[in-house]
């Protein structure tokens, strides 16, 4: 393991709630950044409660973005260890979405990762890594989140194509490809399933970076699955209520 | 922003009560205070038996407030309320801190711990849960805030501690955690042939120890009728510890009981046999070592036993009575209950220590008596109103957590401090947002 911080943006995300206290169990200091910074400040407190760990919270806002905040908190330390993308929003319900939501989807799921995770490379340290918090949606646009699903998409390609640029001589990159989690996000989604624990999704995202693979299905069930959606001709596929 | 939350079928922890509810389950404090609408009932761990957590409007359900805050050197813990008793003890006892107060469960959250006043095996030595809190926030019907403690507030929070969640929503809880030499406890075993052996322990034995309790065969008839495995236990002293011991063991992961037993599983026939069986199982015996786990909670190695009840569930009843009821009227409660045939497995009996604060806190000095039975009907609700007609009438009441058959008139009876209760009520929840099955059902949702 390389040394210095694993910075989480997005650390009150259900999911990042759950990566950051597997990290922080094994002992990693951790910079919690998010939108709200009273309450990734009481994900911090929790975490270093809990596991006697350094955990710091930065305010962190896409919409800036503000990711020259988070190099600031690093200057003079280590370089990180590792940064968890973890922001996502479904705002912009289909059919519906004003320009205003479609900007917002794009950019909060796809604009600003890169922004983010461009400005924070240098910071970076060689052998650490990078995870960005994809999504199944992205795999074959569906009816109900296809605005959602294409910026996700379009994570995806980024992600690939940043592990490409960085093969052998930077930090490594996993590309999570998120199903159903039962979080903050989907909770309040009418007949959703309730999904898989953010526990068990945390421990499967850790240990893909652990092996260094660029692109994972979490839960891995859905890998099987998207294959199949991916593979049914249109006339099949127009038809089911997915 | 409006937060969004999933329409579910929803049940006590008996399963007898359950209701549709549109559920919310913030992660984030300031999304609870956005779900703040309509009218509801703030639910943690759903340990209650009845339907105190059960409402026909909103249920703001706390299981994902779950951050640990602050912890002073002198073992004061900040938390949000949806951190469980269990949690905490797995996170502190290492370090010697543990619960000054604990349910027989430790799958309630500190939300529900405050809310119902809990009590445990030292009743009598120091109190309820919400006497060893210092502050609580709760996030009142106006979407306000409020720091309030014994100190500050002090009406309110006298409310809040045994208030059954009609104040509004205990969003964190700040409480003295107490010193843990060791994780276990040494228990004596006695064994009493009949009620008034049992009794006759619990007028001047019981005071020797921290922690005790009588597990009663609620089935025997007869002589044998009250007789009970009685328990006193203390922290065991870390020199008692072999060399190499762990001071602070932790236990394994629960076994499920996996799906609805067919109803009347849990038959007569298998109570008897299942009583007689835990008696002749403890042996009287003295400074038997137990692991915290085995001597709070001996209910939590099966999660979701009352699933063998069946679709039908099962109800608790709870009562305390004044100190001069004894023999004769426990001796009653139990002929009542054999009277009406329903199996049951070990009811718990306790003598309790001087009462909390708390408005609408159940414990008070006295015999308490609890049990389990399963719901089978027109003949379980006869059995539960006369049993609450005899409670009342020793000048005892019935505990509001567990309960699911109480009337208004019956409940204004037992908790004379209703009036006053409802004076705070209407002062922090004008407009009666926060309501439940049970407040509506004993008249404590009708604000004016
Ligand atoms: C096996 C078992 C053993 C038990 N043993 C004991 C015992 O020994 N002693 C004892 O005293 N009790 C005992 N109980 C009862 C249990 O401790 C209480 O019912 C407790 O309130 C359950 O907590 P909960 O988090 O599950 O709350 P819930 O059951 O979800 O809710 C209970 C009440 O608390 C309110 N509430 C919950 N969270 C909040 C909040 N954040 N803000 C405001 N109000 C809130 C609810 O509105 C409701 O009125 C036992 C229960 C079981 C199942
Ligand atoms: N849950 C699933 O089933 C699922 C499936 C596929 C992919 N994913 C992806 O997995 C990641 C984590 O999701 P989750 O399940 O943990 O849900 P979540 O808790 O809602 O996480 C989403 C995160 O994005 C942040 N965010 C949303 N909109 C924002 C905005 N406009 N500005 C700044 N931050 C914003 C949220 O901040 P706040 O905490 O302040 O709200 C939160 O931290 C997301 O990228 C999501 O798209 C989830």
């Amino acid at each position: 393991m390389a040394p210095g911080r694993i910075a989480i943006l997005g650390a009150t995300s259900t999911v990042a709630r759950a990566l950051a206290a597997c990290y922080a169990r094994e002992g990693q200091d951790l910079l919690l950044c998010g939108r709200s910074l009273p309450e990734a400040e009481k994900v911090a407190q929790d975490l270093s409660l809990r596991y006697g760990i350094a955990a710091e919270a930065c305010l962190f806002d896409p919409d800036l973005p503000d990711y020259p905040q988070v190099l600031w908190r690093l200057e003079g330390g280590p370089p990180l260890q590792g940064v968890v993308w973890a922001i996502g929003t479904m705002s912009a319900a289909a059919g519906e979405a004003g320009p205003d939501d479609i900007r917002q989807t794009t950019w909060v799921n796809f604009g600003a990762a890169v922004a983010a995770i461009e400005g924070l490379l240098p910071a970076v340290h060689a052998k650490g890594f990078i995870v960005l918090l994809s999504s199944v949606a992205g795999e074959r646009g569906r009816r109900k989140n296809y605005v959602y699903g294409a910026a996700k998409a379009a994570l995806t390609t980024y992600g690939q194509g940043l592990n490409h640029r960085l093969a052998g001589r930077g930090p490594r990159v996993t590309v999570v490809q998120l199903g159903v989690v039962d979080s903050q996000m989907t909770w309040g989604m009418a007949g959703g399933p309730s999904g898989a624990a953010p526990e068990k999704v945390a421990k499967a995202i850790i240990r893909a970076v652990r092996a260094g693979r660029g692109r994972v299905h979490v839960p891995a069930v859905w890998g099987p699955i998207m294959l199949l959606l991916r593979l049914l001709p249109e006339p099949v596929f127009n038809r089911l209520q997915v | 922003m409006h937060e969004a939350g999933r329409t579910l079928e929803i049940a006590g922890w008996g399963h007898a009560m359950r209701r549709r509810a549109e559920v919310l389950r913030p992660e984030q404090q300031s999304r609870l205070s956005e779900a703040l609408e309509g009218f509801g009932i703030a639910r943690g761990l759903g340990r209650a038996y009845g339907d105190a957590a059960l409402s026909e409007g909103r249920v703001w359900q706390t299981t994902r407030l779950t951050r640990m805050l602050s912890l002073t050197p002198e073992g004061v813990l900040t938390a949000e309320a949806g951190v469980s008793l269990g949690d905490i003890v797995r996170t502190f006892l290492p370090r010697g801190w543990t619960l000054p107060v604990t349910p027989g469960t430790q799958w309630v959250t500190l939300g529900g711990a405050v809310a119902s006043d809990v009590h445990g095996k030292n009743h009598h030595a120091a109190g309820t849960f919400g006497q060893h809190v210092k502050e609580l926030v709760l996030l009142t019907a106006e979407g306000q805030l409020r720091r309030i403690s014994p100190e500050h507030q002090s009406e309110i929070f006298w409310a809040t501690v045994g208030g059954m969640g009609l104040t509004g929503v205990i969003v964190e809880v700040t409480i003295q955690l107490a010193p843990a030499e060791t994780g276990y406890l040494s228990v004596d075993y006695v064994r009493s042939g009949g009620l008034e052996e049992t009794l006759e322990w619990f007028s001047g034995h019981d005071r020797r120890y921290p922690y005790t309790v009588a597990w009663i065969d609620g089935l025997k008839e007869g002589q044998g009728l009250g007789r009970a495995v009685l328990m006193g236990g203390r922290v065991t002293a870390s020199r008692e510890l072999g060399a190499g011991e762990a001071r602070y063991p932790m236990p394994r992961g629960a076994v499920r009981v996996p799906f609805d037993f067919p109803p009347g599983s849990l038959s007569l026939p298998v109570g008897r046999a299942f009583n007689a069986v835990y008696y002749g199982m403890h042996k009287p015996r003295e400074n038997v070592r137990e692991p915290w786990w085995k001597f709070f909670y001996p209910l939590d190695v099966a999660d979701e036993w009352f699933r063998l009840y069946g679709r039908r569930g099962f109800a608790q009843y709870q009562g305390v009575y004044p100190p001069e009821i004894g023999l004769g009227e426990i001796r009653a409660l139990l002929r009542r209950i054999h009277a009406a045939h329903h199996a049951n497995f070990l009811g718990v009996l306790k003598r309790m220590g001087p009462p909390s604060p708390g408005l609408l806190s159940f414990p008070r000095e006295g015999l308490t008596l609890a049990l389990d039975l399963p719901v089978q009907g027109e003949g379980t609700l006869r059995l539960f109103r006369d049993l609450y007609a005899m409670t009342a009438d020793y000048g005892g009441r019935v505990y509001l957590a567990k309960d699911a058959f109480l009337t208004r008139e019956m409940f204004r009876r037992m908790y004379p401090n209703w009036e006053a209760f409802m004076a705070v009520k209407a002062k922090v929840d004008p407009r009666g947002m926060f309501r439940s099955l049970l407040s509506e059902r004993i008249g404590l949702g009708e604000v004016r």
